[in-house]
């Protein structure tokens, strides 16, 4: 038994030696095989998880501008420490964390930064953005003027005219089915339009059908608001300006004692001076004597209730005239400044902002000098940068310019550095130059002419003199009357006072009976729309608007940051998205 | 039975102990062995074609072409700037923009190239390359074109561009000249580069749609991705 089985075991055997070298090469080749579908699927699981990620970064990004439209004031939030500055985000199979920052001032703009990171299994996606926040040309809570108490009507946008500014109207939850932007005829809109509301309307109806070919740098819908309408967020800005300013450009004017309808302001006369330095000169304590109609029906001259959220809106007591301390000189009531002398910075975290000039008044603001003043240089001329922010109203009694080349349009040539602010809480209003000749009759009870004024007090002639009238309360604005400014108009409409309304008030023109221009060259935003001027046959009053962006605003040139627009975008080169 | 078996022990004993097969064992062998061979031999061919078209699965050149071409166009599309971004139709080195024959509704346009003008350098806490200035809409710019049966993108600076304004011929000096994929051709029924107008402004969603085509099996792949261009400068 033990031969035989050592017989077998002689037999030189090949098979097995070949199958374990096939198994092997097929082995090889099997773990070969795996491999690759390995990779492939874990490169498709990459692909997939990467593309997760960086959609999760994106969303994170989303939700941090969104969050940052919704703060009354970003600086003042992040100086704050409040909460909501990170977060996180969860998704199936894909999550976010996303932080917002301050990051710098570019001149006095201010920009952000937001880092949203994805993760999506093993793999990120980082979302590295720098953002600021959008300024439009033209943007309003409402494209409606007051016409009472609570009844407004729509200002249309009509047939033959030119807009051309960036425009952004705000959403208007009454009557979402009709369009926000009132339109009769073919006006052109030269500059992108930006809505908050719909296109269409709750049944699905497109609203816009037939005006979309009137916009011809497009037009974008439920962008999101101007704050301008909300109290909180201008009291935030106004407050941050307030603590910003230097004490010495910080007033409280008060009314001088003996005059009925008194109104305080400060006087600010811009001028450049013979040795070409900007200059103004600044009369705290003046008395502005007011007037208003006596019923809503009778006047345009409306702004917006206080604490009443927009809905609801007052007559406010327009320009008359206004008087000054007479001993103002003398004590120190009035005085003329450099404009550099202005000049502070804001400051975040040590990043301080482009140096600019800012003035504060706690009260109202008449700004523009008489051109038979007795200041010398170029008068109503701003030369530098300057802001100023009023918690009352603004009247302008004077074309104001900025120093400095102009393009062959007429706007600041983009060399040209000087440039000025004006923010209101209340309205900001070209006054009517006739009040101070105006006669109280029955259907308009004037204050009539400043002969008789308070003792201790003199009259303060605004806008022109009647070259050939005898009568010094005879004034004149100019035909083309300038406007080159920001203005940021936060209780009611940037116009002009005493527009006629039926057969009350009336402005004087230039030429009697003949509209004139009111060309802006800079951006405007207000709560709601102003009058401007009135039209019709055999009712023309007022004027006829021509509004241009001052597209250096832009560029952060302002002081002060004011700006109110909702939407935050991203800075030139500031959007980079990246592997982790 | 334990004769028996005795008796064969002992014969064998006997027996002078040879090497060596029958011709039957022999054949039997060669059978069963060139049978064996077959099978394996089957088996690694088949293995090894297999292995063959699951590396080309995911490594042939047209897969990372397509890949290249969609992950360039989506990032450069990512940082441009959605105001200065012109989709073109191109014979040629002619290149022409193309417009919404109806710019009061929603109108897709499509074209055969796409020039992004984006910033190539960074925005700093100093501004110092001007970037806020409102008349810089971008410091550089990739053109995507399909030119001969290839994709390719331009690189250049911003100004001038890759086209002139309103069209005219392609910039081609100091630029650099990548292409993305061979054997490109826009996709059937839409243009290789398209998006959205309305009022004569794009809406900043660009699309690619190209098809590669594999010369070695003609098999085909289509690239389709599309872009949203958030960077809106200025505004």
């Amino acid at each position: 038994m033990k031969r035989m089985i050592k017989n077998k075991s002689d037999k030189r055997g090949s098979v097995l030696v070949m199958v374990v070298v096939a198994l092997m090469i097929m082995t090889a080749f099997g773990v070969g095989m795996l491999a690759i579908a390995y990779g492939t699927r874990q490169q498709a699981i990459k692909e997939k998880n990467e593309n997760a990620a960086l959609l999760a970064a994106e969303a994170g990004y989303e939700k941090a501008v969104f969050w940052m439209s919704q703060q009354q004031d970003m600086l003042t939030t992040l100086y704050n420490g409040s909460a909501g500055t990170s977060g996180t985000l969860n998704f199936t199979q894909a999550s976010c964390n996303y932080n917002i920052s301050f990051y710098s001032f570019v001149k006095a703009r201010p920009v952000y930064r937001i880092i949203s990171v994805g993760h999506s299994g093993p793999f990120d996606r980082t979302v590295n953005t720098l953002v600021m926040q959008a300024i439009s040309g033209w943007a309003m809570g409402k494209c409606r003027i007051p016409t009472g108490a609570t009844s407004t009507s729509a200002v249309n946008y009509v047939d033959g005219e030119i807009i051309d500014m960036p425009l952004q109207i705000n959403k208007l939850i009454e009557g979402m089915d009709e369009r926000d932007i009132y339109i009769i005829g073919d006006p052109q809109f030269l500059q992108p339009v930006s809505m908050g509301e719909s296109r269409y309307t709750t049944g699905g109806a497109d609203k816009y059908a037939g005006v979309m070919n009137l916009f011809q740098q497009g037009i974008t819908f439920n962008q999101p608001d101007s704050r301008v309408v909300d109290e909180d967020t201008v009291q935030s800005k106004v407050n941050r300006f307030r603590d910003s300013t230097a004490a010495a450009y910080r007033f409280t004017p008060a009314v001088s004692g003996g005059m009925t309808n008194a109104l305080p302001a400060v006087h600010l006369e811009f001028f450049v001076d013979t040795d070409n330095i900007g200059k103004v000169r600044i009369t705290n304590n003046c008395t502005v004597k007011g007037f208003k109609q006596n019923y809503d029906s009778k006047t345009y001259d409306f702004k917006i209730v206080p604490g009443s959220d927009g809905s609801r809106y007052q007559r406010y007591d327009i320009y008359s005239y206004h008087v000054r301390p007479s001993d103002a000189d003398a004590t120190g009531q009035r005085v003329i400044r450099q404009i550099d002398q202005t000049y502070v910075t804001q400051s975040f975290g040590g990043v301080e902002s482009t140096p600019g000039g800012q003035i504060y008044i706690d009260g109202n603001v008449i700004i523009g000098s008489a051109g038979d003043s007795d200041l010398p240089g170029n008068k109503n001329v701003v030369k530098d940068k300057v802001t100023v922010v009023a918690t009352g109203n603004i009247w302008i009694a004077n074309k104001i310019e900025v120093d400095g080349d102009h393009n062959v349009d007429g706007k600041p040539s983009s060399s040209n550095a000087n440039v000025l602010g004006l923010i209101s809480k209340g309205v900001i209003k070209v006054v009517d130059p006739g009040m101070s000749r105006n006669s109280p009759t029955y259907q308009n009870p004037y204050p009539g002419p400043p002969t008789s004024v308070p003792s201790d007090t003199v009259y303060v002639p605004v806008a022109n003199r009647q070259s050939s009238s005898s009568n010094v309360y005879d004034r004149l604005l100019p035909h083309d009357m300038v406007i080159e400014a920001a203005l940021t108009v936060g209780g009611g409409g940037w116009g002009a006072e005493n527009v006629n309304r039926g057969s009350y008030g009336g402005r004087r023109e230039f030429v009697n009976g003949q509209q004139d221009n009111l060309i802006v060259r800079g951006a405007i935003t207000e709560a709601c729309r102003g009058v401007v001027g009135v039209s019709g046959s055999g009712s023309e009053d007022g004027y006829l608007k021509y509004y241009y962006l001052d597209s250096r605003l832009l560029e952060g040139v302002l002081p002060g940051d004011f700006w109110l627009q909702g939407k935050y975008i991203p800075a030139p080169a500031g959007w980079h998205d990246y592997r982790n | 039975m334990f004769a028996w078996m005795g008796n064969i022990v002992i014969k064998n004993k006997n027996l002078k102990m040879r090497s060596g097969v029958t011709l039957m064992e022999l054949m039997m062998s060669m059978l069963i062995s060139s049978i064996l061979l077959l099978i394996v031999g089957v088996l690694i061919v088949s293995s090894a074609k297999g292995w063959q078209q699951n590396y080309d699965l995911a490594h042939k050149p047209i897969l990372e072409q397509a890949a290249v071409a969609s992950l360039t166009f989506a990032s450069v599309g990512r940082m441009s700037n959605r105001s200065d971004y012109i989709v073109y139709n191109g014979t040629g080195s002619t290149f022409v923009p193309v417009i919404s024959a109806t710019p009061g509704q929603d109108t897709v346009v499509s074209g055969n190239a796409v020039e992004f003008r984006y910033w190539d350098v960074n925005l700093d806490t100093t501004d110092s390359q001007n970037l806020m200035d409102v008349s810089k809409t971008g410091t550089a710019y990739a053109l995507f074109y399909l030119h001969n049966g290839k994709l390719k993108v331009d690189y250049g600076h911003y100004p001038p561009g890759g086209v002139p304004a309103g069209g005219g011929n392609k910039n081609n000096s100091n630029i650099r000249t990548v292409t993305l994929a061979e054997n490109a051709s826009a996709a059937p029924g839409c243009g290789a580069f398209s998006h959205t107008m309305v009022s004569g402004a794009g809406k900043g969603c660009v699309r690619i749609n190209i098809v590669l085509t594999d010369p070695n099996d003609n098999k085909t792949i289509r690239i389709s991705n599309s872009v949203l261009l958030r960077n809106k400068w200025p505004q």
